[in-house]
């Protein structure tokens, strides 16, 4: 739904984007992370038609913008960091302006403003003005205006910034919800705990480059290499050591304040339900067995980025 | 159509926040009382004084339309365009001409429904005998036209100048303006009156013409190319205002009508000068706009080279401005030789008109000066990058705005032009003067050094820039293939540099 090839946009004498490729498929959720400076928000902003590449193409449905500016116009919902809005409207009256920009008929207007605030939370403040809205409340409206067309491929540039909890918990809903349908989404966040538990594909940048992407699970496999286990012994740690040490697919144990043990693993499944056995067997009491959950920050540090802030 | 042009949400988006009933009030009500203290001040004189009261009711009807509403029109785009949301318009399907007409017609929305409140009262001037229906529908076609173009002209501005105009300025604007400008205003057309006691006329390449229409046809050629220009600003940020083409044919519609218009004035001189002194600048405002930044002929470099080719093609945004200003230059000199055939020397006039003979030079001076301009602008564009407004701002403050502050200071030391030859020499060093002096304007106390000293710079500017410019283009080509030689080293896969796990325990 989102393909970008040979990306490359420069500002005066510096490259911003290199040589950028990139595809997001539909029900994919895209976390694009990278230090700040990484060229995460020019590359949304290049697909969008705003900032133009010194060469590359991106099209979205199959259309690049300079092939189509009105499809892509409504395929593309766009939600910056920081959201500008009009400070003299009702809410109401926003969200009504960017229906009619997107040519929703006027008879069915009222329902489709109506319905977004509902998702995002901000149906009572309906009829305040703007600048009565807290930045959380601006975000929620602003993410309210980027569901209204409802697009084929949201860009979301750190949607969860001023949110409150609520409100994150509604974006995660959100978006896991726009993924079932099918949507495309890229979003970058530098708050990779929460993106780990709804992106399904992610691109590591670095200096305009992309350092490396793909599905997460696929990626964690590239990077770490093998998958982590995490497991709750209830006694008889020592011999719990003793037996994760003679498995030679084993890396070294880390024990956390939980009482839960987590080390690398380079055997497949089945090595790793062996391992399981052989605890059970010597008598060492597992109360959990797990493959832990892939963690976008390890691998993000991991991978070399410098700087998160 | 009219339907869907309602339904123009940036339109629908002005009707909403500019005409909630509490401001409307408050500035209907303002307006409405002073058009009533100008006709109570008509109905003063008697009989009733309706040049009087019409010049400062249409006074009052151009400051709110065309000068509030200017300044409504720049703080609604400027500010769209600081916050950001301008953005999301574009992104919008909706088109650019939409986006302009929207701001166009919606900023203002209140300022014309406060102006559509002086009407009735200009009728009442007219139906108690000034002026007839047809003069007050020709000033009102003519303040209509002038109104739509400072407006398109302060779009333009709101959408090219950095930063946002906001809602505070404009009101300090509005109200500045209203204090300073007004007066003026309601004296012009205290003059512009006086053209409706006759069937004033105007010609066009000898075609008579009601002198509205004339007004019309020059604002028209104005608005269009203004407008032309918005669309593209609006469209995209990074686009320039005018292509090189539309540039070109900017320059030659203006061309044409300075040429077309001359016959209405006397041919003793001054209004040849003027014609050329206008053209210049739009030659060089034409220049500028087509102009690229080192960043833009970088990447348009990049561009062509990614599609086999060695650089931007010659009429491209990206492309070194010097075949445009070769084109441009040519539709000067051209213009400027056509509006100085017809010119005379009028031995009755004062001796400081320009000279006929001379009149050629001064248009070869006028297409010297806007090529170096030209040519001096693209040099420290592509040589300073973001630097390159400073250094040029200083090369211009010294070449033409320095030889100003001189000349005074030289007048101020020795005496007028005519006791001493100095000053006219040094002011000939600006072409602010120099246009002027090439036209032996100061013959009579200064001989032809002014002129020579007028020529001998600018010919001389045009050969350092131009040299500068060969190497500035050359410069920029370098360094994109050294950052491009650099870029294109394989680099080493970020992941090798990943330390090594440890052996498994």
């Amino acid at each position: 739904m989102l393909s970008i090839r040979d990306l490359r946009v420069d500002y005066d004498d510096f490259c911003a984007v290199h040589d950028l490729s990139l595809e997001v498929g539909p029900g994919e959720v895209c976390g694009l992370i990278g230090p700040n400076g990484a060229g995460k928000t020019t590359t949304m902003r290049t697909i969008l038609g705003l900032i133009e590449p010194t060469y590359g193409e991106v099209k979205v449905m199959g259309s690049s913008i300079q092939d189509d500016r009105e499809l892509v116009g409504r395929a593309v919902g766009f939600m910056p960091d920081f959201p500008p809005v009009y400070e003299d409207l009702k809410v109401w009256e926003f969200l009504d302006l960017f229906a009619a920009s997107y040519r929703i008929p006027k008879s069915m207007r009222g329902e489709v403003v109506d319905r977004p605030p509902d998702l995002v939370g901000l149906t009572e403040k309906r009829d305040a003005t703007v600048p009565g809205l807290s930045r959380g409340m601006r975000q929620r409206m602003m993410l309210a205006k980027t569901l209204i067309p409802d697009p084929a491929v949201l860009l979301l540039d750190e949607p969860a910034s001023g949110v409150d909890p609520q409100g994150r918990i509604d974006l995660k809903n959100i978006l896991k919800r726009v993924s079932a349908e099918g949507k495309a989404v890229l979003i970058s966040s530098h708050i990779l705990a929460e993106m780990n538990e709804f992106c399904t594909s992610v691109a590591i940048m670095e200096r305009g480059r992309l350092v490396v992407g793909g599905r997460i699970d696929e990626v964690n496999r590239r990077i770490m290499g093998d998958m982590a286990l995490a497991v709750e012994v209830l006694s008889d740690v020592e011999l719990f050591r003793r037996v994760v040490a003679a498995d030679d697919h084993a890396g070294p144990i880390e024990a956390r304040a939980d009482g839960i043990y987590e080390f690398r693993y380079r055997g497949d499944a089945d090595a790793a339900a062996g391992l399981l056995a052989r605890l059970v067997a010597e008598g060492v009491r597992v109360a959990s067995f797990s493959r832990r959950k892939d963690n976008l920050e390890e691998l993000f540090l991991k991978v070399g980025a410098k700087e998160l802030s | 159509m009219l339907r869907e042009w309602l339904d123009n949400p940036i339109f629908v988006k002005h009707l909403r926040s500019r005409l909630r009933p509490q401001a409307m009030a408050t500035g209907a009500s303002i307006v409405a009382l002073i058009c009533l203290c100008i006709v109570y001040g008509g109905f003063q004189s008697r009989p009733f004084d309706g040049r009087m009261a019409f010049a400062a009711l249409m006074g009052v009807q151009f400051v709110v339309l065309g000068l509030v509403g200017s300044v409504q029109v720049g703080a609604a785009v400027g500010g769209a365009k600081g916050t950001g949301i301008l953005d999301f318009h574009r992104v919008s399907p909706q088109t650019p001409t939409e986006l302009t007409l929207g701001f166009l017609f919606g900023a203002p929305i209140r300022e014309y429904l406060m102006a559509a409140l002086t009407l009735p009262f200009l009728l009442l001037c007219a139906w108690l005998g000034y002026p007839d229906f047809r003069g007050l529908v020709q000033v009102e076609v003519m303040v209509l036209f002038v109104a739509w173009t400072l407006h398109a002209l302060s779009l333009l501005g709101g959408l090219v100048l950095k930063g946002g105009v906001t809602g505070q300025n404009a009101l300090g604007a509005s109200i500045g303006i209203g204090i300073f400008v007004a007066g003026p205003i309601v004296g012009a057309f205290g003059l512009l009156s006086r053209l409706l006691d006759v069937d004033y006329r105007l010609e066009f390449f000898g075609f008579s013409l009601p002198w509205v229409a004339f007004v019309v046809l020059h604002v028209s050629a104005l608005l269009a190319f203004v407008m032309l220009a918005a669309l593209r600003k609006m469209e995209s940020e990074r686009l320039h205002g005018l292509t090189k083409r539309q540039a070109l044919a900017a320059m030659a519609a203006f061309s044409v009508l300075a040429v077309g218009g001359m016959g209405n004035w006397p041919a003793n001189g001054g209004p040849q000068l003027t014609a050329l002194y206008a053209l210049t600048v739009i030659a060089i405002v034409l220049i500028s706009l087509t102009t690229p930044t080192q960043a833009e002929y970088a990447r348009g470099l990049r561009r062509a080279r990614k599609q086999g080719e060695s650089g931007p093609p010659v009429l491209d945004d990206a492309a070194p401005n010097r075949p445009i200003i070769a084109a441009i230059g040519t539709v000067l000199l051209a213009a400027g030789s056509l509006i100085g055939m017809a010119m005379v020397d009028d031995p009755m006039m004062w001796r400081g008109m320009p000279k006929a003979a001379s009149f050629p030079h001064s248009v070869a001076y006028a297409t010297i000066v806007a090529a170096y301009f030209g040519l001096g602008l693209q040099y420290f564009l592509l040589r300073f990058g973001r630097r390159s407004a400073n250094f040029f701002g200083l090369f211009l403050f010294v070449a033409w705005v320095l030889p100003l502050i001189l000349g005074v200071v030289t007048i101020l030391a020795v005496g007028p032009p005519g006791n001493d030859p100095r000053p006219p020499l040094i002011f000939s060093a600006t072409p602010i003067v120099g246009i002027a002096a090439t036209s032996d304007v100061f013959e009579d106390a200064a001989g032809p050094g002014p002129a020579l000293v007028a020529f001998t710079l600018a010919l001389l500017f045009a050969f350092v820039f131009n040299t500068l410019y060969i190497k500035a283009v050359r410069r920029v080509r370098h360094a994109v293939d050294r950052a491009d030689a650099a870029i294109a080293k394989p680099d080493p896969d970020p992941l090798d540099a990943l330390p090594a796990e440890p052996a498994p325990a």
